[in-house]
Formats: C-alpha cells, sequence, structure tokens
C-alpha cells in the first residue's frame, strides 16, 4: 500500500512538517528533555508511523504538534511545525482553539478514560459540530447520528444516549473517531489507537481508520510501539528513539532493509511481519534487551549505544548524526547496517 | 512535582517542629512558668492586661495566664495521647477479631464500625458525657471511645488480606502461634497507617476536648486546661480579650501541628498520596 | 432510581435502630437512681426515689424499657423530661429550625465560598494564589471553631459594632451570620482543600484533554467537562463534611446562645436529664443520616455509572 509516486518537497504536497522540535519537562530531577530536535516530512495522503518504546518521544512530539501539552510542566522549547503553509507554534490560542478538532484531529490509546464519564456519547459528538460547524442543536444531533452510523455503530440512535461505560471498548474508540473525523480534518493524529484494545478488535479499528482516510482524503500519523500492529497500512516511518529521530524511510525499505540497529530489533521483535496480530497466541520473539537510558543524564556518545550488538568504541565516546542516504530516506548511526564492509558483530 | 514533594516535606518538618516544642514545653512546664498556673492567684493583680510582669496577663483571679496556657499544653497532649492510645488498642483488637474469627463476630463488629462512622464523633462523645456527667476524666474516657472506626478497619482489611498469602499459611502450619503471626506479619504492616491516623486523631481529640471544655463539661475550674480557659474567659471577651486570644492561640498553634505532622506522615508513608514524580502521559 | 431510593430507605432502619440501641444502652445502664440524684434533686427520701421511678417506669427490667422506648419512638414519642416534666419530642422538635437554619446558612457558606475558591486554586495550581489559599487552607482546618467565633464576636461585634453577638434575635438575618460563618468557615476550608484535590485529579484526566483537542474553549471545557465530574468526586465526602458539621452546631448554638437543639442538649448534659439528651442526639443523628442520604441520591442522579457498579 505504498505510495507509488515519487515525492517532492515543494509544501504543496506536504501535509504537515516538523522541523528540530524540542520538548522540556521540569521534573523533580531537573529539565527533562523529552523530544531533542525531531524533522520529519508528511506527504499529503500519506500515512505515517511514529514507532519507538515508550519514553522515546513518539507521545509528545504527537502531541506537540496539537500543543496539548501540559503547560505547567512541558515546553516546546524551540522548532517549527509547518501545517497548511503556517507555523503552528506561532498561532495564538484562539486560531490554535479553531484548529483543534477541525484541521487536525487526535485519538488516544485509552478509549475508556478519554471519553467523559459523565456525558452521552452522542452529545460528545455532537460538541465537536457545535464549536467547529456552528450548528444548532438538532442539526448536532443528527450529525451526530450520521457520524456513528459511519463508523460503524449498531444502532446508533440509540447509543446516541448511552453513556461511555455502557459501551465496549471497541465501540469506544469508534466513537472517538467519530469525534476525531466529524468535521473532515486534513489530519488525524493517532496515539497508539489500538493499544488498549482486543487483539481482535484492532484490525477493525485500523480497517476503519484506513476506509475513512481514503474517504476524507486525509494524511494520517499513527503513533506505535509495535511495527507489527501498523505494518499493512503505513507509508512512512520514522523511528524514534530517546527523544530523536534515528531513522526515517519508506516502510518497504525500512522493514526490507533496516539501517539501524534499534530499527532492526524492532522490526525483530515483531511477530511475522507483515501479518496483523489477530490471535493472542505469540511466538516467543526477541527482545530488545535493557531499557531506554534516563533523559535527565543521558550518555555523551549513541543513546542506544548501551543495547547494541553492533557497538564500537566510538558510539559511546560521539553522538552520531543524522544522514540522509536516499529519498527521504535517513539514518542516525556510525555503522549504517546496509554498508555491511563496516559492521562487525559482537 | 517538585513542589509537592517539598512542600510533604515542609509538612513533617514545620509539624514535626511544633509537636516537639509543645511536648517540650509540656514536659518542661514548671521551669517555664513563671508562676504557678493554679496557686498563685492575687486578687489585687486582677485581670490585669499584657505586658511587664505578666506577659499574658492575668486572669480574675489575678493568675498568670502565660503560666496556665504553658501548663495547658500538659493537659491537651494527655488528650491526645491517652485518647489515642485507647482508640487504637480499640480499634486493633476489634479489626483483629473481626480479621480473624470471621463470621457472626465480623458482622457484628463491621456493623459497630460503620454505625461508629455514621454518625460524627462529637455526638457520640456528648452521648457518653451525658451518661458519665461532665469531668475531664469522663471526657478522656468518651474521646477515647468514639474515634477507632478507621483502625479497626484497616487492622482487619490487613488480617483478611495477609490470611491470604502463602507465607501466613506457611508460619501456621509451621506451627507459629497467631499471637507471633500478628505480631510479625500484621503488625509491622499497619503501623504506618495507624501512626497517621492516631497523629491526625489527636488533633481532633485535642480540638474536641478544647470544645467540650469550652461548653463546660470537661476540665472545671481552675485546671489549667485551653478549652476551660476560654470558657471562664467567654463572660470577659469585651472587657479583658487577652484572656481569649492566647489559649486559642495555643491550641490553633497545637492542632496545625499535628495537622501537618499527620499530613507529612501520610505522605512520606503513601507516596501515591503524594502524587510521586511520574511522568506517565506525557512521555 | 425509585430502587435505589427504596432499598437506601430500607437501609436506614436497621442503622437507626441500632443508632437508638446504642444510645438507649449508653445513657440507660446507668443506676436510674443515681440519674435522679445527680438530677439537680437533694437528698431524697428512699421511697421518694421508687416512687419516681416508677412513675417514670425506671423500676422495670432494661429489656422491658426498651422495647416501650422503641415502640413509643417509632410513634414519634420520646418520653419525659426528667425534670421538667415535659414532652421530648415537643420541645426538640420546637428546636430543630433553629438549628437547621444555622446549619443550612453554614452549609451555604461552604459550599458558595469553598467550592469557588478551590476551583480557583487548581485552575491556578502552582501560582502564589494557589499557595496562599492552600496554606489559608490548612490553617483553617486546624483553628478551633468556637474561638474563631469568639475573634468574631469581638471584632465584628465588640470593636465596629456590625453585628448583634448572641441570640436568636427573633429570627432576624443580623444574628445568624456570625454563627453562620463561625460554623460554616472551617468546612469553607475543608471544601476548598477537597475541591482543589478534586477539580487538579479531573484536569489531568483523559477526556479534558480529549475535550481540548476537540479546540473547546475553556470556558466549555470547564463547565461541561471539569466541573461536573469534579462535583461528583467532591460529593463522596460533602456528605460526611456536613454531618460533621450538624455536629458541630452544638458548640455554636452555646457560643452564641442560639436556641437550637444543641443548647438544648449541652443543658440537658449539665441537668442528667437523659430523655432530653437522647431525644436531642437522635435527632442530630437522624438529620445527619438523612442529609447523607440525599448527597448519595443526589450523586446517582448525576452520575450515571453507578447504575452498573
Amino acid at each position: 500500500m505504498m505510495k507509488s509516486n515519487i515525492p517532492n518537497s515543494t509544501d504543496l504536497t506536504c501535509a504537515i512538517k516538523v522541523v528540530d522540535l524540542h520538548v522540556d519537562f521540569a521534573t523533580a530531577g531537573g529539565v527533562l528533555p523529552a523530544v531533542r530536535g525531531v524533522s520529519f516530512e508528511l506527504e499529503q495522503g500519506e500515512t505515517l508511523a511514529i514507532v519507538g518504546e515508550s519514553g522515546s518521544g513518539k507521545s509528545v512530539t504527537a502531541l506537540s504538534i496539537m500543543q496539548l501539552i501540559a503547560k505547567r510542566t512541558g515546553r516546546i522549547s524551540s522548532g517549527e511545525i509547518v501545517f497548511d503553509g503556517q507555523d503552528l507554534l506561532q498561532l495564538d490560542e484562539h486560531k490554535l482553539r479553531e484548529m483543534r478538532g477541525n484541521a487536525i484531529s487526535m485519538i488516544f490509546q485509552e478509549p475508556m478514560s478519554s471519553l467523559n464519564p459523565l456525558m452521552k456519547v452522542g452529545h460528545q459528538v455532537g460538541e465537536v459540530f457545535r464549536r467547529h460547524l456552528k450548528v444548532d442543536r438538532a442539526e448536532a444531533k443528527r450529525l451526530s447520528i450520521e457520524m456513528l452510523r459511519k463508523v460503524g455503530l449498531s444502532a446508533p440512535e440509540r447509543r446516541y444516549n448511552e453513556f461511555p461505560h455502557q459501551i465496549s471498548g471497541g465501540m469506544r474508540q469508534r466513537v472517538m473517531i467519530a469525534i476525531a473525523l466529524a468535521c473532515r480534518p486534513q489530519l488525524l493524529i493517532a496515539d497508539e489507537p489500538t493499544t488498549a484494545l482486543d487483539v481482535t478488535i484492532q484490525g477493525q479499528i485500523l480497517d476503519l481508520i484506513q476506509d475513512l482516510k481514503s474517504e476524507n482524503e486525509m494524511s494520517v500519523i499513527i503513533i506505535t510501539h509495535d511495527l507489527g500492529v501498523v505494518a499493512e497500512i503505513v507509508d512512512y516511518v520514522v523511528v524514534m528513539y530517546a527523544g530523536q529521530v534515528v531513522e526515517t524511510g519508506y516502510a518497504r525499505e525500512i522493514f526490507e532493509q533496516p539501517r539501524h540497529p534499534y530499527t532492526k530489533a524492532l522490526i525483530n521483535a515483531v511477530p511475522k511481519l507483515g501479518l496483523r496480530t489477530r490471535t493472542k497466541q505469540r511466538t516467543r520473539l526477541e527482545e530488545i534487551v535493557g531499557t531506554v537510558p534516563n533523559l535527565l543524564a543521558l550518555p555523551a556518545g549513541c543513546a542506544f549505544c548501551e543495547r547494541c550488538d553492533y557497538a564500537q568504541e566510538i558510539c559511546s565516546t560521539s553522538a552520531p548524526s543524522m544522514e540522509v542516504v536516499g529519498a527521504r530516506r535517513s539514518v542516525r548511526c556510525h555503522f549504517d547496517l546496509t554498508k555491511k564492509d563496516r559492521h562487525h558483530e559482537r | 512535582m517538585m513542589l509537592k514533594s517539598i512542600f510533604a516535606h515542609k509538612n513533617l518538618m514545620f509539624g514535626g517542629t511544633i509537636v516537639v516544642l509543645v511536648v517540650l514545653m509540656a514536659i518542661a512546664a514548671p521551669l517555664l512558668a513563671p508562676f504557678d498556673p493554679v496557686f498563685d492567684a492575687d486578687l489585687m493583680n486582677s485581670e490585669m492586661p499584657p505586658g511587664g510582669e505578666f506577659l499574658f496577663g492575668t486572669d480574675t483571679n489575678g493568675r498568670d495566664v502565660l503560666s496556665r496556657v504553658i501548663h495547658g499544653a500538659r493537659i491537651s497532649l494527655s488528650v491526645g495521647l491517652v485518647t489515642q492510645i485507647l482508640n487504637t488498642i480499640i480499634g486493633v483488637s476489634l479489626g483483629l477479631v473481626a480479621g480473624y474469627m470471621g463470621r457472626f463476630w465480623d458482622d457484628l463488629i463491621m456493623g459497630l464500625t460503620n454505625i461508629m462512622l455514621s454518625i460524627p464523633v462529637i455526638v457520640f462523645a456528648l452521648a457518653i458525657m451525658a451518661a458519665l456527667g461532665p469531668g475531664l476524666i469522663n471526657l478522656f474516657i468518651a474521646l477515647g471511645l468514639t474515634n477507632w472506626a478507621y483502625t479497626c478497619r484497616i487492622t482487619r482489611a490487613q488480617v483478611l488480606s495477609d490470611k491470604k498469602k502463602d507465607y501466613v499459611k506457611a508460619a501456621k502450619s509451621l506451627g507459629y502461634s497467631r499471637a507471633s503471626i500478628m505480631f510479625t506479619q500484621i503488625m509491622p504492616n499497619i503501623l504506618g497507617p495507624v501512626l497517621v491516623i492516631a497523629t491526625l486523631g489527636s488533633a481532633e481529640a485535642i480540638l474536641l476536648e478544647a470544645a467540650l471544655s469550652f461548653l463546660g463539661l470537661g476540665a472545671q475550674p481552675p485546671t489549667p486546661s485551653w478549652g476551660g480557659m476560654l470558657s471562664s474567659a467567654r463572660d470577659l471577651l469585651f472587657v479583658a480579650p487577652w484572656l481569649s486570644i492566647f489559649p486559642g492561640i495555643a491550641i490553633f498553634v497545637t492542632v496545625l501541628g499535628f495537622n501537618m505532622l499527620g499530613d507529612g506522615l501520610r505522605d512520606l508513608l503513601d507516596p501515591k498520596s503524594v502524587g510521586a514524580t511520574k511522568l506517565g502521559g506525557v512521555r | 432510581m425509585f430502587a435505589f431510593i427504596v432499598r437506601r430507605l430500607l437501609q436506614f432502619i436497621p442503622t437507626i435502630l441500632g443508632i437508638s440501641l446504642i444510645m438507649f444502652l449508653l445513657l440507660n445502664l446507668i443506676p436510674g437512681n443515681a440519674a435522679l440524684s445527680s438530677a439537680g434533686r437533694l437528698e431524697l427520701a428512699p421511697e421518694v426515689v421508687e416512687q419516681i421511678k416508677a412513675e417514670l417506669g425506671l423500676d422495670k427490667p432494661i429489656v422491658q424499657r426498651y422495647v416501650q422506648y422503641i415502640t413509643r419512638l417509632a410513634q414519634g414519642d420520646m418520653g419525659q423530661s426528667y425534670l421538667r416534666r415535659y414532652d421530648v419530642s415537643e420541645v426538640v422538635f420546637s428546636r430543630l429550625g433553629a438549628t437547621l437554619k444555622l446549619a443550612f446558612a453554614a452549609i451555604s457558606i461552604a459550599l458558595l465560598i469553598g467550592v469557588p475558591l478551590g476551583f480557583f486554586a487548581a485552575l491556578k495550581q502552582g501560582t502564589w494564589m494557589d499557595m496562599l489559599l492552600t496554606v489559608v487552607a490548612v490553617g483553617g482546618v486546624s483553628i478551633p471553631q468556637f474561638w474563631l467565633g469568639i475573634l468574631l464576636m469581638y471584632f465584628f461585634g465588640f470593636m465596629l459594632h456590625l453585628l448583634p453577638t448572641s441570640g436568636y434575635g427573633n429570627g432576624s438575618l443580623a444574628n445568624l451570620v456570625l454563627p453562620a460563618l463561625t460554623l460554616g468557615l472551617g468546612y469553607t476550608a475543608m471544601l476548598a482543600r477537597i475541591t482543589r484535590a478534586a477539580v487538579i485529579e479531573v484536569l489531568t484526566s483523559d477526556y479534558v484533554r480529549t475535550a481540548r483537542a476537540k479546540g473547546l474553549s475553556e470556558l466549555a471545557i470547564n463547565v461541561r467537562h471539569v466541573f461536573r465530574n469534579a462535583f461528583v468526586l467532591i460529593l463522596t465526602t460533602a456528605g460526611l463534611l456536613f454531618g460533621s458539621l450538624i455536629g458541630q452546631t452544638v458548640v455554636v448554638e452555646r457560643l452564641f446562645s442560639w436556641p437550637g437543639i444543641g443548647s438544648l442538649v449541652v443543658e440537658a448534659i449539665f441537668q442528667r436529664d437523659i430523655p432530653v439528651a437522647q431525644g436531642c442526639l437522635l435527632v442530630i443523628i437522624f438529620v445527619f443520616l438523612t442529609v447523607n442520604l440525599l448527597v448519595d441520591i443526589l450523586y446517582r442522579a448525576i452520575n450515571p455509572q453507578i447504575d452498573f457498579e
């Protein structure tokens, strides 16, 4: 499902462009740099996956686009996020509100806690129509029911009047999708949309996102820790580790020929690449040994060095920089895995 | 987040300091107090405003208010200590009985506990006062018998959860007695929460003693109890306001100390309530 | 909902029975003799004592007395005062109005000031205003209520001559102000603390993030998403808080010579007039339980989740 057209990087076809994004959090232990210079571009109509373990900064990156980072603790310290010809980071709060839920929407990991437990689900969808389309109650209700039907809820008229605890987890995520897609956004950000769901439901939700994507001509960013889940539907992949992008590339290239040892490890952690894991039964996978480094005390060299099977001396002393190695393809490693002469397994 | 953890320690430090100072004041009362709180009465010095020889002024009988406030710490602290020891013993014992005996005893005790929880402590204390009559000793009894419900619940819950654990079963099969299991397994686990409850309970008991003594149901004159002093000062409020000011400050500061100490201990022992420095949700 | 109210009302009966039994035992286990002789009567001849006991029914066995007591109680009869031979129910209920008025005024103060303050502090979390409010609230929880009353009396009554410091004043509003403030301010502080914690919990919830992601205005987020959910959290503790407030009316009424049940019960305890004390305390408990019942019903009415738990 890869895009066949050769990409060009004029802003006309660019859905969103993130340039050198830095996000810091104030913690008890000091300033924590959660995102350290992240850049990527997404073409119009593409589906992009940001992949990484928890703590990699992928969710913070997504929240930064929406500017939903808790102001009390987090701060976007520098960077640019270009959407629709303007830098989102320069917009005032009023303009941002116009944009959220309208041109850019987001769905979250926990469909249970992401819906207001005291509000009928129909009203939670209707709220978006009333906010952005300025329609009256009756019209909002009509549009909401239509939207609930579109995301595959049976008997949407009845569901409209139900509360979140009365419907299943999969249905709740469908409601979240209905909320997000109500105003036909140009960009949908899905933060681990299937992680909290049953394996059998996961595929359905991804299919739904995919269907609505082609119908609405929107671009999609999926945040995930599990490459396998999204393998079938993504066009382009950004791999993140310890707040940085370590590899980017078209999905097929990344899967067939990962260049960064971390990407390779992530792929090896996926059961039967290319197939969605629809069953709970998983074969024994290669796990990535070790843990993400403490962002408060980052090593001098490569952040992945300690867990890397290919690490050399230089890796612990000097941090590699991002190198462009092809069309929209780049990698941050001293020893690109594709350059066979340079890698020695430990 | 950082602010919060400092704040938790601030509570502990600040509250702890106040409590220690009040305790020292109570112990060293005869040394600190310039006069005897009861017998140094001189009608010639009646109702002298603060200043000079009498830093906090004198009362109707010419007694030094400062000396009476210092000695009052003894009564308030005894109230805190005695009532919380009584409440803790009752609460832990009933909790153990309910947890171990189960069935009828469990139902009975938990029913009683729920009733105790469903009635304000002051109402129960008043009922006991009504039965026993006014007086400081009766007040001790009333406050010592009425605030054990939380301790009882926690103890029972701990027994029930420990009953299921393998090491307790193992200890039992090895022939350890119930008593030794109780003291080695249950007690260490409930120590923290019980301490917090007792500290916060002390604050409540000191406030209640003051209130009931103020109503005339507790310490009777000339006993230097803060609540009792406020009670006899009431009619003189507009004439000799200092009689109402200083004992009130003493109660306020002491209760504040116990409350802050209790909050601080809770935050220390139960990191969850401090909202432990988590980066959850931001990743 | 209806079934819930019925079930909750049925739970009321054993609770009130249990409480009345405990009260009865507590207040009647002391020998009637002692109760009578300390009841302001001087040395009485033994035969006179026996006569009075028979008159009051104190010579019968305790079980019989309890059954009789509870039967009469069910009919609204709380017996006769030991001292003045008046009907306890009549006197207690004639005093109830004043107590309820005071409690209601105090609760209103706590709700109208405490909840907005807590909400405000939560929205300004971490600023100096929040810190100030937090410190004031901790102080407000520790301040002895009657002493606060004394201070208010001194400043508003004596120094400023603004408000009356004692009595019911035929129900005038001016007389209500100081007692209501005295009773209410401590609970205002507690409610502010509870509200602040609840709002902060809700503000960090995922559904508020969703509301933000929808592009809603802060006002819409606060009104539709934050407040309602925080209120549910607040309600769970508010019931207990108001119960304790009703208990505290005793102290405040005495301080301000407010002619409610609280003043009556203190007098009765002094005079060892057991039936009156018992009646007063039972009515206070009854009010407390009723408030909690109402809070429960309200909680259920605004929280749809309870249905399925």
